[in-house]
């Protein structure tokens, strides 16, 4: 089924790991030149800056392209218009085959778009195709088609965010039978814990294997639309986007998801340090703060100005605190954590620190026309007032 | 990673025991890194903690007081500086490690209280009259001159942020906007930041900040060149022969210095803006899509070709 070699795939992997200890001064530059050219695989790979442009542009070649049959063919049939973007899908999922069996593309953008546009114009196709059937039908085909092929596209070609695409269409299943919404959460968040259950029972014992790592990225995904879907506030933290919605439901399911929503980064934290499972840990460490950012709201409390201060000073501390603790421990180590450097991806810290030029920074506004703070003009220290 | 693997490596000699030790450890995950996390948990810390004090203040002084909210802002000023140049490394031109853990955090935070320092002193006492923006101007050099001083990439982008709003411009999330008298102003600022980067570098002080410089010129330009040729008017051509000529800069230095988020750049904003004309110029829905598909595979093809001469199999 896969259309990579287990080998191959384990070489491209651990190439990454051998730059990733080489940049850490782990290895020498020597020692990380020669490992790696002993990695080095037939498979055609690409820099992930020009795989994302690839993507981009070969998704608008297919959207253009099955633009452009529909505007030179007038179909008013929406059944043919169904077998028409399912005949598209297929081409665009056997061209991605081709050229990862033929021409041995592995993460080159290209192949990813064509297999994603296959996937996405087959569901589609087929809401189009149950669309006049009866209420919700189109949407839970179309869905379970998504599903479907998110799990066709993991299998096939070890795209880890076709499954992570997969959870929420899903989850979104349960909202397609007419169901009230607290009934539908409690069973989107079901189907959910459904999969991380799977999962965890389907993952390799290995510590060598080299999908733990995808399995992790599955469970963590899964963990952050489940407490999403639970988190009846989210939607305040973000209200300038426009996400916030009110829930209409009963109060109990309300209070039991703030319960849900306080206690789930605390076990996922609590699993994500026992099993040193890093995309866990840093899923649970955001939720952790969801949660601190919506309790208020949760509550009904009126928010302050000095809140951020709180839970400034609160971030801090714990950074310190534990940076600290790990210090003194023998050899700078805990229970086989440390806060040294390690392996950690240091690019990750620089890129933080030019991106930072877009955090929105405060300023003054004349006096005479004050009027307390509204954002103003960007830049200058201190805080604004939407960040 | 498989630790056979590691074995193999050890025992043909490629690396050391000690090496073996330490890699066959984090491999079984037996030694476990949360310097990223605590890092990322330190950032948000000081930003939450920026954000908090500039809304209490702005939004409480008249309550607290003049002279508590300076003395306040007086206190976390001395404390972050005083830690800072205490235990700063001496002044090198090179790239200096930092100090300890925290050490640039505290000097990011202590940049942010400037900034609401500066900015309540001038909303309260209206120091600089109706030249109140020049004290964004201040901000931003004294901002370099620290970032510069302790090596700190936070703080120059802080400076460079602080630049781009003493010109006019938006340079937050979400909030990229360039429109209309902007992009001469946008066109200045990228000027600017480009040729201090390169002078900088000319002069050999912190040549690693180079890439943040033209990081932040080459958007700014690029986008307030496209915006231009978007918008049309008289001047559209006028805009789009410099967006031609700016791209083709961003993809010829990309390329020849192997950086390649450069010629992405250059690739993108130009699409953008030879489209948005030739699909103005195009009624039919048919050829518009016909371009798409021609010109999307045209670039494709080209990028192949490019990351290929430059090494970079594609």
């Amino acid at each position: 089924m896969r259309a990579y070699s287990r080998a191959d795939e384990e070489s491209v992997r651990d190439q990454a790991r051998v730059r990733a200890w080489t940049a850490a001064g782990l290895l020498s530059p020597e020692q990380g030149t020669a490992l790696e050219a002993e990695l080095r695989t037939d498979l055609r790979r690409t820099h992930v800056v020009l795989r994302g442009v690839l993507a981009f542009f070969t998704a608008l070649i297919v959207a253009a392209a099955v633009g452009l049959f529909f505007t030179g063919l007038s179909i008013e049939s929406r059944a043919i218009v169904a077998v028409v973007l399912w005949f598209f899908g297929f081409v665009s999922l056997g061209i991605a085959d081709g050229l990862v069996t033929q021409m041995r593309f592995y993460r080159h953008g290209i192949e990813e778009a064509l297999a994603v546009c296959g996937i996405a114009l087959l569901t589609f196709g087929t809401m189009l195709l149950f669309d006049d059937v009866g209420s919700h039908v189109d949407g839970q085909a179309g869905l379970a088609v998504a599903v479907l092929g998110g799990i066709y596209l993991y299998a096939r070609f070890g795209f880890v965010y076709a499954i992570v695409a997969a959870l929420p269409c899903a989850a979104a299943l349960a909202f397609q039978f007419g169901l009230p919404d607290s009934i539908a959460r409690a069973s989107a968040a079901l189907v959910l814990l459904g999969a991380i259950g799977a999962t965890r029972a389907l993952r390799p014992r290995d510590a060598g294997d080299y999908r733990i790592g995808d399995y992790a990225v599955f469970q963590a995904a899964a963990w952050v639309f489940v407490y999403l879907l639970l988190n009846l506030r989210v939607g305040d933290v973000w209200r300038d986007l426009g996400l916030y919605s009110s829930f209409e439901g009963e109060r109990g399911f309300y209070w039991i998801t703030y319960v849900a929503v306080c206690l789930m980064p605390i076990a996922g934290l609590t699993v994500s340090i026992r099993e040193r499972d890093r995309p866990l840990l840093i899923a649970n460490l955001a939720l952790a703060l969801l949660t601190l950012a919506t309790n208020k709201p949760y509550l009904g409390w009126p928010r302050q100005p000095w809140d951020p201060i709180i839970l400034g000073v609160l971030l801090v501390t714990i950074a310190l605190g534990v940076r600290r603790w790990l210090a003194r421990g023998p050899n700078g180590t805990r229970g086989g954590f440390t806060a040294e450097k390690l392996d950690a991806n240091l690019d990750a810290i620089r890129y933080l620190g030019t991106v930072s030029v877009l955090v929105k920074t405060p300023t003054a506004a004349p006096s005479d026309h004050w009027k307390g703070f509204q954002g103003g003009r960007s830049g200058g220290g201190g805080a604004s007032g939407d960040f | 990673m498989n630790t056979e693997r590691l074995d193999a490596w050890h025992a043909a000699g490629a690396i050391t025991a000690e090496q073996h030790a330490t890699l066959t450890a984090i491999a079984r995950r037996e030694l476990f890194s949360v310097f990223l996390e605590l890092n990322a948990l330190l950032y948000l810390g000081v930003l939450a903690f920026a954000v908090g004090l500039g809304w209490t203040i702005y939004g409480r002084f008249e309550r607290m007081g003049d002279a508590a909210v300076l003395l306040l802002l007086g206190l976390l000023l001395a404390g972050c500086f005083g830690f800072c140049f205490s235990r700063a490394r001496p002044y090198a031109p090179d790239k200096v490690e930092s100090p300890g853990f925290a050490f640039d955090y505290v000097l990011y935070l202590g940049s942010l209280i400037v900034g609401v320092t500066l900015g309540f002193v001038e909303i309260r006492f209206g120091l600089l009259g109706p030249n109140w923006d020049y004290h964004l101007l201040v901000s931003a050099l004294i901002y370099a001159a620290l970032a510069y001083r302790f090596d700190n990439r936070f703080v120059l982008s802080l400076a460079l942020s602080t630049l781009g709003a003493w010109f006019g411009l938006r340079l937050a999330v979400l909030q990229f906007h360039i429109a209309g008298a902007q992009r001469a102003d946008a066109l200045a600022y990228a000027a600017v930041v480009m040729a201090a980067g390169l002078w900088t570098d000319r002069l050999e002080l912190k040549r690693h900040f180079l890439e943040t410089y033209l990081h932040v010129a080459a958007n700014v330009a690029l986008a307030a060149l496209a915006s231009g040729v978007i918008a049309g008017g008289d001047s559209r051509w006028l805009w789009l022969l410099g967006l031609i000529a700016a791209s083709g800069v961003a993809i010829e230095r990309g390329v020849r210095f192997k950086r390649f988020i450069f010629v992405v750049y250059g690739v993108l904003y130009g699409y953008v803006g030879i489209s948005s004309r030739i699909l103005d110029g195009l009624r039919d829905l048919t050829l518009g899509l016909a371009y798409v598909v021609v010109s999307a595979a045209a670039v494709i093809t080209a990028l192949a070709v490019v990351a290929r001469r430059t090494g970079r199999d594609a």
